[in-house]
């Protein structure tokens, strides 16, 4: 057996389908074979995390509401089901005829106008928009729907939209948005962005077509590229100078080193290399020689600054973008400049590292899923500097961002609440970020945690009442999840020994004991409760909780104790 | 319909029947009885996102449509887990269209039972192992998911995914050893 045939035969191994021949040898070899030891190792360490990794329970009332939904989906009955595939049969044809008919109106509208010269009405979009309805799309696909001027395109948590504008230019409008149609015709297209986030990609537009966005402190227009180039010989060999007047262009030079150059700069090239610096402008006039330049298309987006008449984005050299994360290669160059921080970070760099995630997180051409890592990327870094109210802070921003997934948004607010709590030693401040968990994201993953974590804080502080309070809530709206027999528990002993209620105590040690007769709570319970009975007095029921005790739990940690107590009651009886 | 008796017993068979024929009663009993295998399945190739509920609805309103179809010749079980498989894949499928990105964006359930640093830690290693998970071609990710998270046989995927036994052992094989690399510094 050697290492080859090791990692050949290695699942098979680990899995348990290898012969005995094999399994022996494979033994002998990692006996003496340290790498093939690591590998099967690894491999066994990995399967072993896949198999542990659980899923969240579901609550009696999440599954009945799914089952409903999916009765409504079917109909309550056979006929009920044909009729409602046959009426769906039927509504499809309908639509596609429909749909077919207005393609064609619209495609005949179109047509006719660009060829009789006429404009397009405002009051109607020129080209249909196509419209993924809110909410699932998986069910239904996507609807055509047409959008007129003033038409509002609204999104709810979880949904997104996408608006097909022209020809190959849409909007994608992420959940919880608004966006308004101010003006649409073929030389117009004036957006409005009331609230949330939208992805926008525009097609090339010709010579005097406007392309803008509006919100509501800001505008962002859509401008050509306009620009000169320069081929001047040097003692390095040719030089090519790039002035950009208008737009924005990639300049890209033999050896693979590229730049975007901006509206009001320039950059040159001398050789095959970049030049390191931006040059002075030089004035425009027509490039002398041909030279690779790859035009960037759409064009960043820039910083706005309003006119004097606010009716005219004037563009400036933007603060925020990172400028070489061209769109389409968004993830390549994420995972790239993610490797290259954490590469700095190690090295011990770590506030250029910080510098690349804080561009990353301020992009505006990567998805939130990419920008929410690279915030955790952050706030870890600064927990291990043990910076860790920077930290809390990356996680508050975490939280306060929208168009994040709620699990993320839950997932940071955790994290922050377990910073305060421990690291930071701010009890009243983890209490708060425990709260707000509960209160936001009574469906997250750690629920169960924040509550525990939540009593606990307030027992420290020795706010009793406010701890019987967190696992009363608890056990009322989440009976049954793992750990409220653990919670049942903890509010029967606060009972007993904050309260003096040993009725409460009594009634939740017997719920225990009948829900999780095999829980690890139940003994303590069975125990417990037959102390609080004889604390009540109540001798003849306490004496059979006790001997019950001793019949269920013959080698149980209170035996003794309990066989004592029931000979004293026998002792007490007898006098 | 009828449904041979080699994979299912009596009562099974009769449910299954009733079902097909639309009796509402019955399909709840299965749906109930199920309910928490197909959500596991498509909890682990999703992970505990807001598209879960939608596509464990989707999987009965699929086993629903294609009951009538059900001969008896394989499980019941696996009959089903073809069908979570296939919905999770659309759903996989249809994220990446949406997001535009191989989506590092789900998260698994994180484990309860221990104490507070020991499961910060194990949290945060079953977090980078899920999000590994996904990057890997959804081919591996289907045997990955139900051999190593699910506990299914090889016989078995290869019965719920239609591949050959070689086809599945291969597959799992580069799975691993893609995540594996890619986890090379947690696993050693």
């Amino acid at each position: 057996m050697n290492c080859k045939l090791v990692h050949k035969h290695g699942n098979d191994y680990i899995d348990g389908y290898a012969s005995s021949l094999i399994v022996n040898d494979v033994q002998t070899h990692l006996d003496s074979c340290q790498e093939c030891a690591k590998y099967i190792g690894a491999i066994k360490r990995l399967k072993t995390i896949l198999g542990d990794i659980p899923v969240p329970e579901k609550t009696d009332g999440q599954w009945k509401s799914i089952h409903e939904n999916v009765l409504t989906s079917l109909g309550t009955n056979k006929k009920d089901i044909v009729l409602k595939f046959t009426k769906k049969v039927s509504h499809l044809q309908m639509f596609a005829t429909a749909a077919a008919l207005v393609l064609m109106f619209v495609s005949v509208s179109f047509v006719y106008n660009q060829f009789s010269g006429k404009k397009s009405s405002h009051s109607q979009l020129l080209y249909p928009s196509l419209v993924a309805m809110q909410g699932d799309t998986s069910k239904d696909g996507n609807k055509a729907e047409l959008i007129k001027v003033n038409g509002v395109v609204s999104t709810t948590p979880g949904s997104m939209s996408l608006l097909k504008t022209d020809s190959a230019s849409t909007i994608e409008i992420a959940e919880l948005s608004k966006l308004v149609i101010k003006q649409y015709s073929e030389s117009n297209q004036v957006y409005v962005l009331e609230a949330g986030s939208v992805q926008i990609h525009v097609n090339k537009r010709k010579v005097g077509q406007v392309y803008v966005l509006e919100t509501p402190n800001a505008v962002c227009k859509v401008v050509g590229t306009r620009f000169t180039v320069d081929v001047v010989q040097s003692d390095r060999g040719s030089k090519t100078v790039l002035t950009v007047a208008e737009g924005c262009v990639l300049f890209k030079g033999k050896n693979g080193d590229s730049v975007f150059v901006h509206a009001g700069s320039s950059r040159s090239i001398t050789g095959e290399e970049l030049d390191p610096s931006e040059v002075a402008l030089s004035t425009i006039k027509e490039p002398e020689s041909t030279v690779e330049i790859v035009v960037a298309n759409p064009p960043l987006p820039v910083k706005t600054k309003n006119t004097k008449d606010n009716s005219v984005a004037v563009v400036d050299e933007p603060d925020v973008v990172p400028a070489e994360i061209p769109v389409e290669n968004s993830i390549k160059v994420y995972n790239e400049r993610v490797r290259e921080s954490e590469s700095l970070f190690r090295s011990g760099d770590s506030e250029m590292a910080f510098s690349i995630l804080q561009q990353l997180i301020d992009s505006l051409l990567l998805p939130p899923g990419l920008v929410y890592e690279a915030y955790m990327k952050k706030a870890r870094f600064q927990k291990s500097l043990k910076k860790y109210s920077e930290a809390c802070q990356t996680l508050e921003a975490v939280v306060g961002v929208n168009k994040f997934k709620t699990e993320h948004r839950a997932n940071a607010l955790y994290l922050l609440s377990e910073l305060k709590r421990i690291e930071l030693s701010d009890g009243d401040g983890a209490i708060a970020r425990y709260r707000q968990y509960i209160k936001e994201f009574s469906n997250g993953l750690m629920i169960s945690e924040a509550y525990f974590t939540l009593a606990e804080l307030y027992h420290a502080k020795k706010e009793f009442s406010e701890e019987i309070r967190v696992y009363k809530e608890f056990v009322e709206a989440y009976g049954n999840l793992p750990g409220i027999d653990r919670a049942m528990y903890s509010l029967a002993q606060l009972y007993t020994t904050t309260q003096n209620d040993c009725a409460k105590a009594v009634g939740l040690y017997a719920h225990i004991e009948s829900k999780y007769p095999n829980g690890q709570f139940t003994e303590d319970a069975l125990f417990w409760k037959a102390n609080c009975l004889q604390n009540q007095g109540k001798v003849v029921l306490a004496a059979d909780a006790y001997k019950d005790y001793c019949v269920r739990y013959p080698e149980g940690r209170w035996i003794s104790e309990a066989r004592g107590r029931i000979i004293d009651k026998e002792s007490v009886g007898r006098r | 319909m009828s449904i041979d008796n080699q994979y299912i017993d009596d009562n099974e068979r009769l449910r299954i029947t009733k079902a097909a024929q639309g009796d509402k009663q019955a399909f709840s009993e299965i749906f109930f009885s199920y309910k928490t295998m197909v959500y596991r399945v498509v909890c682990k190739f999703l992970g505990a996102s807001e598209n879960t509920d939608d596509a464990v609805q989707q999987v009965f309103i699929e086993l629903f449509k294609s009951l009538p179809g059900y001969r008896g010749n394989a499980k019941f079980t696996t009959w089903l887990y073809r069908i979570a498989v296939n919905v999770s894949i659309q759903y996989i499928r249809k994220r990446r269209r949406d997001s535009d990105v191989e989506s590092l964006n789900t998260e698994f359930h994180i484990d309860r039972t221990q104490n507070s640093g020991a499961r910060v830690e194990k949290n945060e290693l079953q977090m980078q192992v899920a999000s590994a998970l996904e990057t890997i071609h959804i081919r591996k990710r289907i045997v990955v998911v139900l051999h190593d998270m699910e506990g299914r046989t090889m016989e078995e995927i290869s019965d719920i995914t239609g591949l050959p036994l070689g086809t599945v052992k291969s597959r799992l094989f580069h799975g691993r050893e893609e995540l594996r690399v890619k986890l090379k510094k947690l696993l050693e």
